[in-house]
């Protein structure tokens, strides 16, 4: 649906990207994560055809490709109603494509957008992306600046939107969310992106056990000797790296051995969270 | 032309709704007052000053012939007043709300959305410089023909309708530019400030210091020292009318120039 290939960009003399690959498959939803200033908005404002990359390719298949683009922050015209306002990207000529999309994003057409709640602004930002009914979307940071209900609102449309087929290339600083909602997700970091996973893959690859002891935990040593990482959480609780089956054997080994009692174990699951540290940190 | 429709539509609503169009009303309304006021109580009040104390203003000489002169009571006099008053202030809230109105939108973002929903720049420019400058000279020719009316109640008719008519339409001419080369300027120079100086310094020295000389009448700033004189040579207006046109068609020649691409420029 989409390849970007090598995408250089700089302002003035500040190089943002340099060199930004990736690909977006049909019907996929795709999170982009980066630090504060790494160049997310600058690449979907690319790929939206509203700023010019310095080099590099954006291929869409097929060509003539419809993409709707919500900004992160969207200004939408707030003297006119919702209805108004779509009636205005339609070229007053669609009713019907009007009353659909205030239906999807759950809006009166007759609100005023300078009455309504951010969730609501950003609701209406999303329905006018749809306007021309694209195969792709890109939103840039749709929930950020919302409660915790504007954000459920907003998770609900974009989940509505997965389910119709659309192509979506989210940005946002909330992991959480792109843990529900993304297919894969790239880190973009220095310029390029550092690396790309699939939600499926991280959500069954634990590597680390986590540990509770009834007393402090001070037998480190006997678990050094077997060549298993440990890192204190708290006294009690340890977090010990056991990535194979082999490790772990001798985990569980080196748990039988020692006298301090064990109030729980589990599999710590790798976390986007997590990965964000290891990759953009 | 759907875009253009829907622009304009769009803009329209912008001047009612912004209460940019109010602001405008009441200027014109405050400056048609201000002048009626002036012209028919000053010289009266100054007039009673001296019949009742007529030491006080013994100095000042004949005071009520020296008003009279400055204030005449007289339509084409007081018409001449009106226009030259409100191509002053009026002149400076125009120039401000419309250069403003394009960077001030861009700068928030407002037109990135409809640039990606296939608007081009071109008609977003084109569209409120249309807007603005209509709506900038339909209320000054409205306001310029309700005070002559009003002036017929009370001031001495030396100016025919028609010549009225002829004066408002000067006046809207010059208005209509003043507001739709503001938006083309502001859009070419991707800023509000520079074009509202230039039209503030252009319109309010220039009508003044190229009426002093014979060529002036050449020059678009004509058709403000027309209505200020309130003459009635018709032909002086040819040939500044129609260089108000050809600017502003190289205007949004070059506004159109600087709109080509989709790249936004808040960036």
């Amino acid at each position: 649906m989409l390849e970007v290939k090598d995408i250089y960009k700089s302002y003035d003399n500040l190089s943002v990207l340099k060199g930004v690959s990736l690909i977006l498959k049909p019907g996929e939803i795709y999170g982009l994560i980066g630090k504060n200033g790494a160049g997310k908005t600058t690449l979907l404002n690319i790929l939206s055809g509203l700023l010019k990359k310095d080099s590099g390719e954006v291929r869409y298949s097929p060509d003539d490709i419809k993409t709707g683009y919500l900004p992160d922050n969207p200004g939408l015209f707030e003297y006119l109603t919702a209805a108004e306002y779509l009636d205005f990207l339609l070229r007053d000529g669609d009713p019907q494509r009007r009353n659909e999309l205030l239906k999807l994003v759950d809006i009166s057409g007759n609100v005023k957008i300078s009455k309504m709640s951010r969730g609501m602004k950003q609701r209406i930002g999303i329905a006018a992306a749809l306007t021309d009914d694209p195969d792709m979307i890109l939103l840039d940071e749709p929930t950020s600046a919302l409660d915790p209900q504007g954000r459920m609102e907003v998770m609900k449309l974009l989940s509505a939107l997965k389910a119709s087929g659309k192509s979506v290339i989210l940005s946002t600083h909330i992991l959480a969310d792109m843990e529900k909602i993304c297919d894969r997700v790239g880190f973009l970091s220095e310029g390029i992106i550092k690396k790309e996973v699939s939600l499926s893959e991280i959500s069954g690859s634990g590597h680390n056990m986590i540990v509770s002891f009834t007393d402090p935990f001070t037998e480190k040593e006997l678990f050094d000797r077997e060549g298993l990482n440990t890192e204190m959480i708290t006294d009690k609780v340890v977090r010990v790296g056991a990535d194979d089956p082999d490790k772990l054997r001798k985990m569980f080994s080196c748990l039988s051995d020692i006298q301090n009692p064990v109030n729980s174990l589990y599999k710590e699951t790798a976390t986007l969270d997590a990965l964000f540290k290891e990759v953009c940190l | 032309m759907k875009d253009k429709k829907a622009l304009i539509r769009k803009d329209i609503k912008e001047l009612k709704r912004t209460k940019k169009l109010l602001i405008l009303v009441v200027c014109e309304i405050v400056m048609s007052l201000m002048v009626l006021f002036s012209t028919l109580l000053f010289p009266k009040i100054l007039s009673f000053i001296n019949n009742a104390a007529p030491d006080l203003l013994k100095n000042l000489g004949n005071i009520d012939s020296v008003m009279t002169g400055l204030l005449p009571d007289d339509l084409s006099e007081c018409m001449g007043l009106w226009s030259a008053d409100m191509g002053m202030f009026y002149t400076i809230v125009l120039t401000v709300l419309a250069s403003m109105a394009l960077p001030n939108e861009v700068k928030a973002g407002k037109w990135i959305i409809p640039v990606n929903a296939g608007f081009k720049k071109k008609d977003i420019v084109f569209s409120k410089a249309v807007v603005y400058g209509i709506f900038g000279s339909v209320s000054v020719f409205v306001s310029y023909v309700l005070y002559y009316l009003i002036g017929l109640l009370y001031l001495e008719r030396n100016l025919s309708f028609i010549n009225a008519l002829i004066n408002a339409l000067a006046l809207s001419v010059g208005f209509f530019a003043v507001a739709a080369d503001s938006v083309l300027l502001s859009h070419i120079f991707k800023s509000a400030v520079l074009p509202a100086f230039l039209h503030m310094i252009t319109i309010l020295i220039v009508p003044d210091v190229f009426s002093l000389f014979d060529f002036g009448k050449y020059f678009p700033t004509h058709v403000f020292t027309f209505a200020y004189n309130s003459m009635n040579r018709y032909n002086e207006l040819v040939v500044p009318i129609a260089e108000i046109i050809l600017i502003m068609a190289l205007l949004l020649l070059w506004a159109s120039c600087r709109a080509k691409d989709r790249e936004i420029y808040s960036q």
